[in-house]
């Protein structure tokens, strides 16, 4: 049964009320479908049930129904079985390793080697005109919108003079978002491309992503024929890999040179170390298990000092037990591989603006989590820790008693809500907000407000794909879309919290663990993200916070007595090699 | 020998020159009942293209969104409280030398206090322009006035001190404008008698609120004056302690700091007094009031800010040495790093601060550098400027980079429209002010001639007899004529 689902979009007419008009029917198509199926089933409550069941009832010999089933048994048996076969089957691998690899080995032939990777947002630039990945940060570069050629630290320093080592000279580097243009030629051809100095990457290396610059054979077309998303984004690099006739090569010799030339990448993290703050915490699995309980030996110790009641006796106010629900995140520092599909699964889920390059450039970007990337251990062959950084939810939250007109305000569950149409946007709780995690909205990107749809010419034409009429029926219904000047944030998707906790009344029973998932735990591929009611000792966040990780909790900044109610678990590295934070001696 | 002497060896007169009552009036209610100078026009159409602009940058920023703006998710404020708080503090001087001074009984005030109360109140007008459009969604601002509402009702958030800023201002605002213009009345009613046009006659007459000058009058005007002066005092204080309130009750590492509110407000007293040298100094030149607002004057200003800029430099100094000893590191990094450090990005705005705020003041301490007026003037701007500095130090160079290295911003500088916003509020400012130097007495014209009684050198001249006399002649001749 085919029946119409929707009301017509805009000025248009269904495919089946066509072919009535053309057969010069004048009945729309759902009374004559309806016609059709009453008559057919012969009453009104037999289509209804019709409709409710979704199958029509027959009698159906038993014999016939037990054939079928074993049918579906036996195919699904059969894919079954042939499936580990093909998976396992890389033992049947022919070839000449050796030479493989001497063919290889033999390509590199230059100074300087070129690595065309893909980024895990834009892939093969099959992706090239969707706004969200654009806007997506690089795990590693933190840049959104272009590709740029990695460089190293030391390349930064022999071909611009950049030592990102040295903090004046990084202070400087850092904080301007107009970046060096490098030439880079291989293979006869010569590409300009800015170049972002990323610790970590090989001395003799170069890396540029592939999948930009794509276009439309007809260039000044690309926005109307690819998508506005795609226009002037980035250098488009295929041009420089090889291809020797039976396969492409991705990495290749090059030339650079430098150019006097400057060129804007908008990035979302500009610094890349904690300066010595205990913001990510590692420790190497060898000190962990000769004492796990070392990692929170201070937090334990400076928790004491203040006894038990130290909530309630650090505030003139009266405080809140939470005697319900209490939610609480937990995320695991080393789980999380940084790919950022939480922020992704956020920005679906929330309804979140998409910004465009000149906007994030400014770091007016919308995003409400964000993968935070920290260079950690030895400077020169750095680690990387990823933190996912949301809204902390804070129980004592600097950012509410700031607002003039409690447009933000806690919830009898520990969540710091936003009252979007009583916010002013004075911007005070976002900067009060230690985490920086909150996100103003700086112009009108839903075309939500009061005043006439005003912002063409205004903001990134890069949104606009995402701001048109039939493009926007995507947006969440569940979730608001906020108006220009209100401030907005994480709430741990209460639009989920509230519609599982309905579920669960209109059955008369209780909310149950991960009944209600966030967007993204939902979304984490290595679980990393675990979320739930933190006043049932029995909940699997619970489990974590109280016995199975309790050692490697901490929380981010909770020497500000901000009481959050995210943790993160430490990361645990399987080596022998310094962990932690990059000092300041390393710098000078 | 000479028994008595009238002038004093220690403080010179306030007014200088030979005036009697009718050559005050003149002087003072002259400028006003002539045509406005080419001058004048160039300067008040100036004004008037600046404040359009302003306008202009405000209208774009209401219709298309705080985007307009350079500030983001990091620096939340930037231009735009940098200027509300540097605004505010320039609207100090005014109500300390009316009330203040007036408390205390200094004389010299009365030269000054008329333009100094006016540029209060028109300093409190252009700070107020800044936090209503630093508000996303200024059409619903209201919210933060508690009345009983229908949306509830809902109050406002009586913890946060932005909304005890809006008490602060606004209260300060009209007990400045109440005190201002009660000390007009009775000039007003001046001018409206020597008025000869209608329209003069009407304007004057309905402004001056049916002034005669009865004793009656007087001495509610005096009484008034006092109240307000009274009201005004504790004002004076509280107005930029709530503004720092608006930081030191924060977490941000620089803001969070309890040294704020005395610091705010001799920073403001002092940013005030330079403000009111930059105006005086100008308007006694083209007014030609310099036998009313003296050297003198200036003098007596010069000391008020020696001494408000060294409490200044004390309070950066033991912040510094706080944030160094609290031993707390993301405070010290507030300070070493965005601040001392003058080779981080903004290294050059904590200098430049220094520089003007703490180290130019102290040429002050030679007299003679006191009472050179150009120089004043050139000093006065400077340490305008490095108040300016201050405040963007404060607000900017500690969030930029606060706690999560992660969210550190780019290099902020403000676009078009923020620049314009400010300009606006200087046209703004100076628009009210021509206006008012044109058609109101800039100076304090009945409480000039109350202090001719005793200063000056008619009041000399009367003197001279009475210094010579013996004291029985004296005492027979004055004080039982006194009786």
């Amino acid at each position: 049964m085919l029946q119409p689902l929707i009301h017509p979009l805009f000025k248009t007419r269904q495919f089946e009320d066509s072919l009535l008009k053309l057969i010069g029917n004048p009945t729309p198509f759902i009374d004559y479908f309806r016609n059709l199926w009453v008559s057919k089933l012969g009453s009104v409550n037999g289509f209804d049930a019709f409709l409710q069941d979704g199958i029509i009832e027959k009698n159906i010999s038993a014999s016939s129904v037990i054939s079928e089933a074993k049918d579906t048994t036996n195919t699904s048996n059969r894919y079954q079985q042939a499936e580990p076969a093909t998976a396992l089957s890389g033992a049947s691998f022919i070839g000449n390793v050796a030479d493989a690899s001497q063919k290889i080995s033999a390509k590199k032939g230059g100074e300087t080697e070129l690595v065309l990777y893909e980024k895990v947002s834009i892939g093969n630039g099959s992706h090239g005109n969707n706004a969200w990945l654009h806007e997506l940060s690089d795990p590693i570069s933190r840049a959104t919108w272009d590709n740029y050629a990695m460089i190293s630290p030391q390349m930064g320093e022999s071909l611009f003079g950049i030592n990102i080592y040295d903090r004046r000279q990084s202070d400087a580097y850092e904080v301007n978002v107009d970046k060096p243009v490098m030439k880079v030629t291989a293979n006869g051809k010569t590409i300009e491309i800015p170049v972002l100095i990323i610790p970590g990457t090989h001395p003799n290396v170069i890396a540029i992503a592939l999948g930009y610059g794509r276009q439309s054979s007809q260039k000044e077309k690309t926005g109307e024929y690819i998508g506005r998303a795609a226009e002037n984004v980035g250098i488009n690099v295929y041009p420089l890999t090889t291809f020797d006739g039976t396969s492409i090569s991705y990495a290749s010799a090059v030339t650079v040179e430098k150019t006097s030339k400057q060129f804007p990448i908008a990035r979302t993290q500009l610094h890349n170390i904690t300066e010595g703050r205990p913001i990510v915490r590692e420790t190497t699995l060898k000190d962990f298990k000769t004492n796990p309980g070392k990692l929170n030996e201070e937090e334990r110790e400076e928790l004491e000092r203040y006894g038990e009641h130290f909530v309630p006796d650090a505030t003139m106010y009266p405080t809140y037990e939470y005697p319900g629900l209490k939610w609480g995140m937990s995320i695991d520092l080393n789980t999380c591989i940084g790919c950022s599909a939480c922020t992704i699964a956020c920005v679906a889920e929330n309804n979140i603006a998409i910004v465009g390059k000149k906007d994030v450039a400014r770091m007016q970007d919308m995003q409400w989590l964000r993968i935070d990337r920290y260079f950690t251990g030895n400077p020169e062959n750095p680690s990387v820790v990823f933190q996912p950084m949301l809204c902390q939810q804070c129980d004592n939250a600097p950012c509410e008693n700031v607002c003039p007109v409690a447009a933000t305000t806690h919830s009898s569950e520990g969540l710091n809500q936003m009252i979007y149409n009583r916010c002013i946007g004075t911007k005070y709780c976002a900067n009060n907000c230690p985490y920086k995690v909150r996100r103003f909205n700086w112009a009108d990107f839903r075309g939500a407000d009061a005043f006439p749809d005003n912002q063409r010419g205004i903001i990134s034409n890069a949104t606009a794909d995402l701001d048109d009429e039939l493009t926007r029926l995507v947006i969440n219904p569940d979730v608001t879309v906020r108006s220009r000047g209100v401030m907005e944030k994480c709430t741990f998707c209460i639009q989920r919290i509230q519609e599982g906790k309905l579920h669960a009344k209109i059955e008369n029973r209780p909310l149950k663990d991960l009944e209600v998932k966030t967007a993204c735990m939902q979304a984490c591929p290595t679980q990393a993200i675990m979320f739930g009611n933190v006043n049932d000792k029995t909940t699997r966040i619970s489990e974590l916070r109280l016995r199975e990780q309790k050692e490697r909790k901490y929380y981010v900044l909770e020497e500000l007595h901000v009481l959050s109610n995210v943790n993160y678990l430490v990361k645990v590295r399987n080596t022998d090699h310094e962990v932690g934070d990059i000092k300041e001696e390393h710098h000078s | 020998m000479s028994l008595l002497k009238y002038e004093s060896q220690l403080r010179e007169p306030l007014v200088d020159g030979d005036k009697n009552y009718h050559q005050t009036t003149e002087d003072i209610i002259g400028p006003i009942e002539t045509r406005p100078t080419m001058l004048w026009w160039i300067g008040f159409s100036l004004s008037l293209l600046l404040l359009a602009f302003g306008v202009y940058s405000v209208y774009r920023e209401v219709v298309y969104g705080i985007g307009q703006w350079n500030l983001n998710h990091t620096i939340g404020w930037g231009w735009d409280i940098t200027n509300f708080v540097w605004w505010i503090g320039i609207g100090h001087a005014g109500t300390l030398i009316s009330a203040i001074l007036l408390l205390f009984r200094q004389g010299w005030r009365t030269g000054v206090n008329r333009a100094a109360e006016a540029m209060t109140i028109f300093a409190v007008i252009c700070a107020g322009q800044f936090p209503i459009f630093h508000m996303g969604r200024v059409w619903v601002g209201f919210y933060v006035m508690p009345y009983p509402n229908s949306r509830g009702p809902l109050w406002p958030n009586f913890n946060s001190a932005l909304l005890w800023d809006v008490f602060a201002v606004s209260t300060y605002f009209t007990v400045s404008l109440l005190f201002w213009y009660s000390g007009l009345l009775p000039d007003l009613a001046t001018v409206r008698d020597r008025a000869k046009t209608k329209f003069r006659k009407m304007f004057y007459g309905l402004t001056s609120f049916g002034w005669t000058g009865s004793t009656k009058h007087w001495q509610r005007h005096e009484s008034l004056s006092l109240v307000l002066a009274g009201l005004a005092t504790p004002l004076v204080l509280s107005v930029h302690t709530i503004v720092s309130f608006d930081f030191a009750t924060s977490v941000i590492p620089g803001w969070h700091t309890t040294i704020f509110p005395p610091y705010f407000v001799a920073g403001a007293i002092f940013s005030g007094f330079a403000m009111v040298q930059s105006l005086l100094i100008v308007t006694r030149k083209v007014l030609h009031l310099e036998e009313y607002i003296t050297v003198g004057h200036i003098e007596a200003m010069n000391k008020v800010i020696v001494l408000t800029g060294s409490i200044v430099g004390c309070a950066y100094l033991t912040e510094l040495f706080v944030a160094w000893y609290s031993g707390n590191q993301y405070e010290w990094w507030a300070f070493r790093q965005n601040r001392v450090n003058l080779f981080s990005p903004y290294g050059w705005a904590y200098y430049g601060m220094m520089f003007c705020n703490v180290v130019s003041p102290q040429l002050f301490w030679s007299k003679k550098l006191r009472r050179n007026v150009t120089f004043t003037f050139f000093m006065s701007v400077l340490i305008n400027v490095g108040m300016w500095f201050e405040r963007f130090v404060i607000i900017v160079t500690s969030i930029y980079r606060d706690f999560l290295p992660s969210s550190w911003s780019t290099y902020y500088s403000p676009s078009i429209w923020e620049v314009g916003f400010f300009l606006g509020t200087f046209g703004l400012f100076f628009t009210c002010y021509f206006l008012f130097a044109k058609f109101f007495p800039v100076i304090a014209l009945a409480e000039i001639k109350a202090i001719l009684k005793t200063s000056g050198e008619n009041y000399k001249k009367k003197m001279t007899p009475v210094e010579k006399m013996d004291s029985e002649k004296f005492y027979i001749e004055e004080v039982e004529h006194a009786h």
